[in-house]
């Protein structure tokens, strides 16, 4: 079973799901897709891109500038994403089904 | 006025950097510095001052967390290591305290076995010799490790054996 990821991990992840970014690339990837909720600083990010990459969820690539590291997603991080990303989904779908989000009165959610 | 206002910034954000450990500064710390310029200077044009203030803000707490991280997993690491490297000593030191703590336990049950302080320390001393020569033997002459393993249990049994009925001498009197 894929073990659940932080979110800041999770969000670096999703960065890198299209293509390979720098560091201040995945930080304003992140900002964007998290509508600002998750704000990345450098010792954050570097901090989460170290265990990821102990992890085996990321690898260092070569990228447009050679003075920047490159980061990708490695099997692992793919199948880790998809992973959580079904979790994400199913959850999603048992809210619907058991008609949560009207009595929590997320009305956006419910229609 | 607005480059004093980056360029102080990153003065102050690269001596931050220094705080952290050297591996980690050494493999990470100038792509930290590099993306704290762009945020300091895509702040700075989109809100100014203000702007550069709260991220400031954020720096300390992102920074200060951060260093406390990376500096415990630093130390956690090394500790790991210097276990790692010194497995074998901390196996003889817990074996010879495991073997010390049979006797100690049985004597609490029964008087046929009466150990004073004396043997406790004669045999925790034999038994840290010759856990300590297995493992010089098997560092240093791996080759000629077995007949010498065999030796040093020899002598560790025969002096036993000495020490506690006597076979050849009295010192067990």
């Amino acid at each position: 079973m894929e073990q659940t990821l932080a979110q800041s991990e999770f969000y670096i992840l999703l960065s890198l799901a299209i293509k390979s970014r720098h560091g201040y690339e995945i930080m304003k990837q992140v900002e964007h897709d998290s509508n600002r909720k998750v704000l990345l600083g450098p010792g954050t990010l570097y901090g989460s891109i170290k265990r990821m990459l102990q992890s085996q969820l990321i690898q260092e690539v070569t990228g447009d500038n050679p003075r920047r590291k490159y980061y990708t997603l490695t099997e692992r991080g793919r199948a880790s994403l998809s992973a959580e990303l079904q979790r994400y989904e199913e959850a999603i779908e048992l809210a619907k089904r058991t008609d949560v989000f009207s009595n929590l009165g997320l009305v956006r959610f419910a229609l | 006025m607005v480059r004093s206002w980056i360029r102080n910034s990153e003065r102050i954000y690269s001596l931050l950097v220094r705080l952290y450990p050297k591996h980690y500064r050494d493999e990470y710390g100038e792509e930290m510095q590099f993306v704290f310029s762009e945020s300091v200077k895509d702040t700075y044009k989109e809100h100014g001052e203000h702007g550069v203030t709260r991220l400031w803000m954020r720096m300390v707490w992102d920074t200060g967390r951060s260093l406390i991280i990376q500096h415990w997993e630093t130390h956690a690491m090394k500790t790991k290591q210097t276990l790692i490297n010194n497995k074998d000593s901390a196996a003889v030191v817990g074996g010879t305290i495991g073997i010390l703590l049979i006797p100690l336990i049985t004597m609490q049950f029964t008087t046929d076995v009466q150990w004073d302080v004396f043997d406790f320390v004669v045999m925790g001393a034999l038994l840290l010799a010759t856990g300590f020569g297995l493992v010089f033997v098997n560092r240093k002459f791996k080759n000629y490790r077995l007949p010498l393993f065999v030796m040093i249990v020899l002598g560790f049994l025969w002096l036993w054996a000495e020490l506690a009925v006597g076979i050849f001498t009295n010192w067990g009197s």
